[in-house]
């Protein structure tokens, strides 16, 4: 009889949890192009307020817990939408993403993101384009033109032509300001030659972009990049997230712990 | 041949039995196009299965068991060794996944040669996340699979 429950309790607690997965590396995932979601949402978003704030968040990873922090921190915080600027999962793999959304789903604003490097592993790329859609776009918001650019060079052939897309963008952009989003900071020396890091600050150079924000190296890092500020959004591992308040005297940042 | 279990929509292979308590399974598994929504996935597995409990229940013979799954697959698009330009250890080995199961294998009074299993496992990325995160629950991570062998 004990041995009739113990099959039991095995039967019934496997059907109620688990799912048939034939492969972790399949890309199973439904076409929801959140990031297209987000943008369209914004679109029609109505404020009086020239004020607003966005949280800026990356690397949140296998960070699950952390991650659950981070959204009940930026739901009280009265932002207008979030940034993730990338790195979603650590082997591109969908059971990783899907985790990852289910939290994403309890933010009570939008979130937009690019992807990281991480994100394209196995075959995390056509995984990530059915559930984010593209990561390379732009939106116009309050007069800001917000630029999201892969440049995971490495991992995707898109990535490879990051500079010139993005230069192209620039040219038509007419926009008072522009904040622009890559996964890869412009100076990582691991992949770009001192050539491409001038050939990054002579492209945004003539522009007004008071930040260029990236991920990728986990740490809160914020510095001077040819003639803007670039700030490095620090994991969620590491229990921070970045804060940028936009109002009619300028943008500025702040990091903040949770 | 078994069903799912993250070695393959469909896969099939050859077991020995080693000892009363321990079989050895070598397994080539695919995941069509149609099922993997990208490119077809082969796999090549390597199970032990490790029986710790055997019951009769009125000739139906259940055995539970534990299980170690060593599983390649090829033809990722994209491999740590094979990505363009990419310095090598740049990322860990991605292709080669472990798993841990729990299961039960049934054999019929009828043909008790053969014999038909489900088990449920978590693969070695789910095994690490589970520990590192109180949050994540079973739904996240529990792949199930079903099978059967025929002795020849």
């Amino acid at each position: 009889m004990n041995y009739f429950l113990i099959l039991l309790i095995l039967l019934s607690f496997s059907l109620s949890c688990g799912k048939f997965e034939n492969s972790p590396y399949g890309a199973d995932a439904y076409n929801t192009e959140y990031n297209l979601a987000a943008v369209r949402y914004l679109s029609t978003f109505q404020t009086s307020s020239s004020t607003y704030k966005v949280a800026l968040i990356s690397d949140t990873h296998n960070y699950y817990d952390e991650l659950e922090k981070l959204v009940k921190k930026i739901n009280r915080g009265g932002y207008t939408f979030v940034i993730h600027a990338g790195d979603i999962t650590n082997f591109g793999l969908n059971s990783e993403y899907q985790a990852s959304i289910k939290i994403f789903k309890k933010l009570k604003v939008p979130m937009m993101t690019t992807a990281g490097n991480h994100d394209f592993l196995s075959h995390g790329e056509i995984i990530y384009r059915k559930i984010f859609g593209s990561p390379t776009y732009s939106f116009e918001f309050q007069g800001t033109h917000f630029i999201f650019a892969n440049n995971n060079g490495w991992e995707s052939s898109e990535g490879g032509y990051a500079q010139d897309w993005l230069e192209n963008e620039l040219k038509e952009s007419t926009a008072s300001q522009i904040i622009i989003t890559t996964h890869v900071p412009p100076f990582d020396s691991d992949r770009y030659s001192d050539e491409d890091i001038h050939r990054w600050k002579d492209i945004i150079a003539p522009y007004n972009i008071p930040y260029y924000i990236s991920g990728h190296n986990h740490n809160h890092v914020v510095k001077d990049f040819g003639t803007t500020q670039h700030i490095t959004v620090g994991s969620a591992s590491k229990r921070s997230y970045t804060e940028l308040t936009f109002s009619p005297s300028g943008v500025t940042h702040k990091k903040i712990n949770f | 041949m078994q069903f799912a279990g993250e070695i393959g929509a469909y896969s099939m292979g050859v077991t020995k039995k080693i000892k009363s308590w321990y079989e050895l399974s070598f397994l080539f598994g695919v995941t069509p196009r149609s099922v993997s929504k990208t490119k077809s996935i082969e796999t090549f597995s390597f199970k032990q299965d490790f029986f710790f409990l055997t019951k009769d229940l009125d000739g139906l013979t259940t055995r539970l068991y534990t299980g170690v799954n060593i599983f390649h697959t090829t033809g990722l698009k994209h491999q740590a060794s094979k990505f363009r330009d990419t310095p090598s250890g740049y990322y860990p080995i991605n292709s080669i996944r472990g798993l841990l199961a729990l299961g039960l294998q049934v054999s019929l009074p009828e043909r008790p040669q053969n014999s038909y299993f489900f088990e449920m496992g978590m693969n070695d990325i789910w095994i690490v996340n589970s520990f590192i995160n109180k949050s994540i629950k079973p739904s996240d991570y529990i792949s199930m699979a079903l099978g059967f062998n025929f002795n020849f």
